[in-house]
């Protein structure tokens, strides 16, 4: 039980508010994250509240330092050296997505440039706390399954599950026809065309995840996950963490980050 | 809460508040989304009637941003699309309105008299000024602001296009010269400035 030992490394009383320290940090940061942009015209102080936001976000939430907590495991048919394997896979996939993401920042920039499309911010900014809060709760669902704890993992991450739907229905069932009754529609123009491809393919990764997630209560409710067994759990975490790691990045860069066109 | 959580925070919140304070002490003068006259210039007078037969004199604006444009009532697009802009940049200011003013030149003083021109920026805003007078008074306007302007031929009833410089000109509250837009320019851009411009306390640069 080598490696599998680290999750326990934390008693869960702590493990659950440092995962609500680093929530209260993020909707500060956000809060700060706004301010600065409705009183000071600066991209890079903005990019680096982000850059702080995705820090706290895959090192706490993400656990990313996990990669290199690898011991030498000699059995190879271990669910240690599985697990570490596993881990592996999940950011190298992530990895990829992440040239995905790129790709349309990148886009995002080249064709925008220091402008922005003219968007509701209270719609942003409510998206985008839906979405901490989503993590919250997949970090208190993470936790709880970490520790055993099956009721309180199952009541978090269908907490979690719905925030993300929620976050899906603003996105598409209201920021969207919003922009397309203002005129930013997929097809009138290069900030319409961006808009609707950043939030998109970032509402289809949230989408993917509520999947994963409704896959993963399934699998939980049946008893398939223990605390020293839960790999999908952890995958279905760190993802969902990641989709809002993207938003981190693609709230500023739609929403607060240059000036109005339009 | 563990002692490393909290020096995590307090980092990552004195880096930003160090960031913050560089970002405004390195602090370059407002990014006006204008084109900025530089050096500035003292806007040339301007003395023209107005429809009420009182006389307007640029120089006793002072204390106010104004905003000049220069066009004929009888343009079909170019004016009526940039005295909207200017009216929907103007109706944003919200309580600051009373520190700005409107005021719309003619290029074609033969058609257009104060009246005609006030009873056209009336239907923008009232508070826009319409301004006209002999082609002698305004010669020296339109040459001092570079104003170019041109009769087309005219046609079977008499009508005829005027082309000229459809450029928003905006002179700040210490009577300078200090920005101008081309055609088609964002009224968001224009209502950016004009705040700059509001709260500007001396002149800057």
């Amino acid at each position: 039980m080598a490696s599998t030992s680290m999750t326990h490394s934390q008693d869960k009383a702590s493990a659950l508010s440092q995962g609500l320290v680093i929530f209260i940090y993020l909707a500060i940061l956000t809060g700060i994250e706004f301010f600065i942009a409705l009183t000071m015209d600066s991209a890079p102080l903005l990019v680096l509240v982000a850059i702080v936001k995705a820090g706290l976000v895959a090192y706490y939430y993400m656990h990313i330092y996990r990669l290199t907590a690898v011991e030498a495991e000699t059995d190879h048919h271990s669910y240690a050296y599985k697990l570490v394997s596993n881990r592996i896979g999940l950011w190298l996939f992530l990895l990829s997505d992440s040239f995905v993401f790129g790709g349309l920042l990148t886009t995002r920039i080249y064709l925008l440039g220091p402008t922005r499309p003219a968007l509701n911010q209270f719609l942003g900014l409510t998206v985008t706390a839906v979405l901490l809060v989503s993590s919250f709760f997949m970090n208190r669902a993470e936790t709880s399954m970490e520790h055993g704890d099956r009721k309180s993992f199952l009541l978090n991450a269908t907490l979690t599950m719905l925030l993300g739907v929620a976050f899906l229905l603003g996105v598409v069932a209201v920021e969207w026809p919003n922009a397309i009754r203002e005129g930013v529609t997929p097809a009138s123009g290069t900030a319409g065309a961006v808009f609707f491809m950043m939030t998109g393919m970032h509402a289809f990764h949230v989408f993917t995840g509520v999947l994963f997630l409704l896959v993963v209560l399934r699998n939980a409710r049946r008893g398939l996950y223990s605390a020293e067994k839960h790999w999908a759990v952890e995958a279905a975490t760190v993802y969902w963490h990641f989709v809002d790691l993207v938003w981190i990045f693609f709230y500023p860069a739609l929403y607060l980050i240059g000036k109005l066109i339009g | 809460m563990d002692r490393k959580l909290a020096w995590v925070g307090l980092a990552s919140l004195a880096l930003i508040a160090l960031a913050i304070v560089a970002t405004l002490m390195l602090g370059k003068p407002p990014q006006f989304r204008g084109t900025t006259y530089d050096p500035l210039v003292p806007a040339p007078e301007i003395a023209l009637k107005k429809a009420n037969g009182e006389e307007y004199r640029l120089t006793d604006q002072k204390g106010k941003v104004v905003l000049l444009y220069f066009g004929y009532t009888y343009c079909p697009d170019i004016c009526p699309t940039t005295l909207a802009t200017l009216k929907q940049a103007y109706t944003n200011l919200g309580s600051d309105a009373n520190k700005v003013e409107i005021v719309f030149i003619t290029v074609d003083p033969d058609r257009d008299t104060p009246q005609s021109m006030q009873r056209y920026v009336n239907q923008f805003d009232a508070s826009f000024i319409g301004l006209s007078g002999s082609t002698a008074d305004l010669q020296p306007v339109w040459t001092e602001y570079g104003i170019f302007r041109e009769l087309g031929p005219k046609d079977a009833s008499g009508n005829y296009i005027v082309s000229h410089t459809a450029r928003i000109l905006v002179v700040d509250k210490q009577g300078n010269l200090h920005l101008s837009y081309p055609y088609g320019e964002q009224w968001q851009d224009i209502l950016f400035d004009l705040r700059l411009l509001i709260n500007q306390g001396g002149s800057q640069g």
